[in-house]
């Protein structure tokens, strides 16, 4: 019998491998001829100087087309050559592009679709006489696209081929610049964003980190793209640490240059922070949904230096509530969820909440449905007044809140409620279309559209807000996006806030689906010549400024 | 050898592999490898109830190293014990014994066992912190981890961090996955006045209402 040890650990093995060799003096008599030696020289009589440099560095944008051709100097000439150019990795510790042969003949003719980086671009020279290669190494500098930096991202239906797709205007305000880049979304990606694509986001997280988010909404679904060529990054499936079991993507936000993004799904809340500690461990997902008493509007309500508290609308209890994401509790803290009583009662005087006579407004008992806010003042600034209109239930009166957004609340407001009669604003009732301004005196002045017409209603205290038409477009337009310029720049532009953004559909006219830069004067009345008409889209479905990285 | 049933919360048994090698040459046949139990005043586990050994076990021929299955329980008195067993090999005609301090393996197993990170209310360990999950109690720490169960891995989350700030954002987010599952599951429990819907009560803290996130004990 051969027995052998057992044991309950692991065994340990050894390897013993024995290598033989022998020698035997080689008495051979060898004559040794020098192999073709090839020298590649760039020949500058066929490049673009401007693309590549005297000292052979090449620089170019995104997508642009690289053309090469190089002169050979052999000292024995074959007539058997091969060639291969290749783009790799600029150091050793990057990784190479996925696509890194980009060409086989001795003239190169590639479009450069890689992200914006520094690379090498090598030319390979093989004799396939004596199979030696030879190589010229040359710095490859992709630079950012022009549609890359700031610009209007235009968003577009395009049934007709299955999709829709992105054109930027390359132009902050319509006042200098301009340039229409059609189609860069399938440009990237090689086919196009899904039929029914409805929303576009463009988020600025602090500038420092040089990063921005631009994400679409699509029915049930989402996904982010790279915000400097529109390459495909994500898609909603790796976007939660728990994936909603319904997806219905209504808002997604940031204040520019914050870090607590939130996200509205099926009107429930989603956050995450995106700062240089949580970005250094990708992914950063998306919370669980705050489940609460609530049902909420989709539009959250804050202000950089402490975006990460939200003032949220629960349009089912027709009600405020405030929630801490940094903290994760409702503020103030003490209180239970309990709708219409989520901050301390009314403690203004009684008669500001009359609802004809007065003008203020108890933040657990607003009793109508929210229809649209935006801030009204820039968000850097404390406290920064949001507006927020309302309507009842049966839709034919329209209300505008001016609140003073915080981190607490002591719930007395005595002014900030506004009555907009249809007599007045007319066509407010039904409008779904609005935009605020952020430089004027509050209560101010704001936009909303009505059929053709863009009106600017002047907003007086009680229901004395009246309405002018500050833009008319031909009969049969169909305006299909306004929004005011806000640049999101950490020292914004003289024109912040001065430019009304209005895309529209005239094709029933004739002419088309256009985009209109609107100047908008100091005392928030809408130029009636534009600054810029752009034209040339397709049926535009959104529209959203992306600025410039860093700034 | 340690397993924890709290990781796997629906499981109600489960088979632990253990290994075990040979120390020699191969053999071309199966060869018999006799597992036994082993009894001592720190072994609390009781074979056919905590555990249960299902031979033959074989050293497949050809191989040096195997695994023999042992199916263990998670029975009710885990809740409030951890069960200890040991095994060993025991040689016979085709094996001797090796290595005398490795023919034995101790295996613990438990379910609802306090972890050691948790913390008390208003410590510093994050789990037990006031605005967190609170005072740990066996339902409490139960309902937890069912909240937090992943049917994909079939597995759920035990342990939490333990210092409480600078812990990492997930757990944040777990927490939120508590307060949801709560919410939802039983909304007695945050519903005001208290016990509208479904409820889930805690017999070890005088029938109190669970709540988290913040932790109402």
């Amino acid at each position: 019998m051969n027995k052998k040890n057992i044991w309950n650990t692991a065994v340990f093995g050894t390897l013993a491998i024995l290598a033989f060799s022998a020698c035997k003096k080689d008495l051979g008599n060898y004559s040794y001829t020098q192999p073709n030696t090839i020298t590649i020289a760039t020949d500058v009589q066929s490049v673009d100087p401007t693309v590549v440099f005297s000292n052979d560095s090449i620089s170019l944008k995104q997508a642009d087309t690289l053309k090469m051709s190089v002169v050979l100097t052999q000292t024995k000439p074959s007539d058997s050559l091969s060639y291969q150019w290749m783009i790799i990795q600029a150091a050793a510790n990057l990784q190479n592009p996925p696509l890194y042969i980009i060409g086989t003949s001795k003239q190169l003719t590639a479009k450069i679709n890689l992200s914006p980086n520094l690379y090498r671009l090598v030319c390979k020279v093989t004799d396939n006489t004596t199979g030696v290669s030879f190589y010229k190494f040359y710095p490859l500098n992709v630079d950012t696209s022009p549609w890359g930096n700031e610009g209007w991202v235009v968003l577009q239906d395009q049934s007709a081929d299955g999709g829709c797709d992105v054109s930027v205007i390359a132009t902050r305000d319509g006042s200098t610049g301009g340039t229409i880049y059609p189609n860069v979304y399938s440009l990237a990606n090689g086919h196009k964003l899904p039929l029914g694509t409805y929303k576009v986001n463009v988020l600025n997280y602090l500038a420092t980190l040089r990063n921005q988010k631009i994400s679409f909404f699509y029915p049930n679904g989402g996904l982010q793209v790279r915000s400097t060529d529109f390459a495909d990054s994500s898609s909603h499936t790796s976007w939660f640490l728990l994936d909603p079991s319904t997806i219905n993507l209504q808002l997604n936000g940031v204040v520019s240059g914050g870090q607590s993004e939130y996200l509205i799904n099926d009107k429930q809340l989603y956050f995450r922070f995106v700062n240089s500690n949580t970005i250094k461990i990708p992914p950063v997902l998306f919370s669980p949904p705050l489940l609460g008493t609530w049902t909420l509007a989709p539009f959250v309500l804050n202000n950089a230096g402490s975006d990460y508290y939200y003032t949220l609308y629960d349009q089912a209890n027709k009600c405020f509530l405030m929630y801490n994401v940094q903290t994760n509790t409702l503020i103030p803290t003490g209180r239970a969820d309990i709708p219409n009583s989520h901050f301390v009662p009314y403690a203004g005087v009684a008669t500001a909440l009359n609802p004809t006579t007065g003008s203020g407004f108890d933040l657990n008992n607003i009793g109508k449905n929210m229809v649209y806010a935006e801030n009204s003042q820039v968000q850097t600034t404390s406290n920064a007044t949001h507006s927020c209109l309302f309507r009842n239930n049966t839709g034919d009166s329209t209300w505008l809140y001016q609140i003073p957004v915080a981190v607490a609340y002591v719930n007395n407001f005595t002014t900030g409620r506004y009555l907009l009669t249809s007599a007045k604003v007319p066509g407010i009732n039904t409008a779904t279309m609005f935009a605020f301004p952020t430089f004027l005196n509050l209560p101010g002045k704001f936009y909303y559209v009505s059929d053709n017409n863009i009106n600017t209603c002047t907003i007086g205290t009680l229901a004395t807000s009246a309405s002018t038409v500050g833009y008319s477009f031909p009969a049969g337009t169909i305006i299909k996006a306004m929004k005011v310029f806000k640049s999101g720049y950490t020292t914004p532009p003289a024109s912040d806030s001065k430019v009304l953004v209005v895309a529209t559909d005239e094709t029933a006219n004739g002419q088309g689906n256009n985009v209109y830069f609107l100047n908008i004067s100091s005392t928030g009345d809408i130029s009636s010549t534009p600054i810029q008409v752009y034209k040339g889209f397709d049926k535009i479905v959104d529209v959203a400024f992306k600025k410039g990285l860093g700034q | 050898m340690a397993y924890t049933f709290a990781k796997y919360p629906h499981r109600t048994f489960d088979t632990l592999w253990i290994p075990v090698s040979v120390l020699g040459s191969p053999s071309n046949t199966d060869r018999e490898i006799v597992v036994q139990t082993q009894n001592g005043s720190n072994i609390n586990a009781i074979e056919g109830v905590h555990y249960k050994l299902i031979p033959p076990y074989k050293m497949p021929a050809k191989q040096v190293t195997t695994n023999v299955p042992v199916v263990i329980y998670r029975t009710g008195d885990l809740d409030s014990l951890t069960a200890t067993f040991v095994l060993n090999v025991k040689a016979n005609n085709d094996f001797e014994l090796g290595i005398t301090t490795k023919t034995a393996i101790k295996v613990k197993t438990g379910y609802l066992q306090k972890p050691a990170t948790w913390g008390e209310l208003g410590g510093s360990y994050w789990a037990g912190y006031t605005t967190n999950f609170g005072t740990w109690t066996k339902t409490k720490y139960k309902m937890i981890l069912d909240a937090l169960y992943d049917p994909t891995g079939d597995t759920t989350i035990t342990e939490f961090p333990y210092i409480r700030q600078a812990a990492p954002a997930v757990y944040a987010q777990y927490l939120q996955i508590v307060k949801n599952y709560i919410r939802t599951k039983y909304p007695g429990n945050v519903s005001s006045p208290l016990g509208v819907g479904a409820t889930l009560l805690d017999p070890d803290q005088n029938n109190a209402y669970i709540q988290v996130g913040p932790a109402n004990y």
